[in-house]
């Protein structure tokens, strides 16, 4: 009987203190589809960028962080990119790309967001900001923080330049080789994505 | 026998140093040519590197086994039996499985037009060094 007591007394407490300290703030922003996305790469021969460059379909981002309080703020939210969609703009290299990717194995690149240093409604046009993603590739999951450049188009629209440069062997992956080694792609690529965003009121 | 395996090594070395040093070379001077080889139809992961690298050891057995049975129908200065010796095989070798791999892989008219002046190379290469091998002293 106490036991039960003391369980409905802490149950309400915790209640009440998540109800109240750590209510929130949120904001809703919506990824339109003419986001993109390139990923830049090297080999010994010459220099390549695939590029998504529409993202298809709308999703959506949730940001949240405390009342009143703009920084530290967790978002929720993915973008889920076919592998299948990157385009080399070399048909032997894109093909190359997708089979690197394992995208028969993997279909799709999901990149999540974690946290983001700033409310997007208060951030500054022309700033730079930086947030957690974690990125899932052919089927292994890394995070990574992420340095945006901001470009406010207006008041409920902005546009987020993202880069970040990651590896081939982050996600277990080996980069491309060929001719017993006398072509090989380097590990190191530069991912730059371009989300366009409109808030959701 | 010992000759057939003298002539496979000496010539398996010959097409190495000459093929792997032509294709560095080529690669640093023609770079954009090799793009089309960063395709799914090659390897690379690596896995088929010894393969590849065995190659030329292949290739001159092979040849040196076929020296060693018709040697006596190249007639001539021992680079001209030579020549003669790797275009002989570029024609009933060569070409036939350069066709067929046209026809049948994904590959550009480009990229198999050079794998048959690459083979012509290496075959007169090994065939001027059998040919050298074989010279008669002068009397």
């Amino acid at each position: 009987m106490v036991f039960v007591a003391k369980y409905l007394f802490l149950t309400f407490l915790f209640g009440w203190v998540d109800s109240t300290e750590f209510s929130k703030t949120n904001e809703m922003w919506i990824i339109k589809s003419s986001s993109s996305l390139e990923v830049d790469g090297s080999t010994n021969i010459n220099n390549f960028s695939c590029k998504i460059n529409s993202y298809k379909q709308t999703d959506t981002l949730y940001f949240s962080t405390k009342e009143n309080e703009h920084k530290n703020v967790k978002v929720d939210g993915k973008l889920r990119i076919n592998v299948s969609d990157f385009d080399c703009q070399h048909r032997i290299m894109t093909k190359d790309l997708q089979k690197t990717l394992q995208s028969e194995k993997h279909p799709q690149m999901i990149v999540k967001f974690i946290n983001f240093a700033e409310m997007p409604t208060t951030i500054q046009s022309r700033s730079i900001t930086t947030g957690d993603v974690e990125i899932e590739l052919a089927g292994v999951k890394k995070s990574f923080l992420v340095q945006y450049s901001i470009n406010k188009l207006n008041k409920n629209n902005i546009e987020l330049l993202g880069f970040r440069k990651v590896n081939f062997s982050d996600f277990n992956l080996k980069p491309p080789s060929k001719l017993g080694g006398a072509i090989k792609v380097k590990n190191e690529l530069l991912v730059e994505f371009k989300l366009q965003l409109q808030k959701y009121e | 026998m010992q000759e057939i395996f003298k002539n496979s090594v000496l010539a398996g070395l010959a097409i190495f140093i000459f093929s792997y040093g032509g294709l560095l070379m080529a690669i640093s001077v023609f770079p954009s040519f090799f793009v089309d080889y960063i395709s799914p139809v090659f390897n690379s992961d690596g896995s088929r590197d010894l393969y590849f690298y065995l190659h030329p050891f292949v290739l001159s057995l092979a040849l040196a086994i076929f020296w060693n049975r018709f040697q006596s129908m190249f007639i001539g200065h021992f680079v001209l039996r030579g020549l003669e010796f790797g275009l002989i095989y570029a024609a009933i070798a060569l070409i036939p499985v350069m066709w067929i791999t046209y026809s049948a892989v994904d590959v550009s008219l480009s990229m198999v037009f050079t794998w048959l002046v690459y083979g012509i190379f290496q075959s007169c290469v090994a065939g001027i060094i059998f040919a050298w091998r074989g010279r008669k002293p002068s009397s």
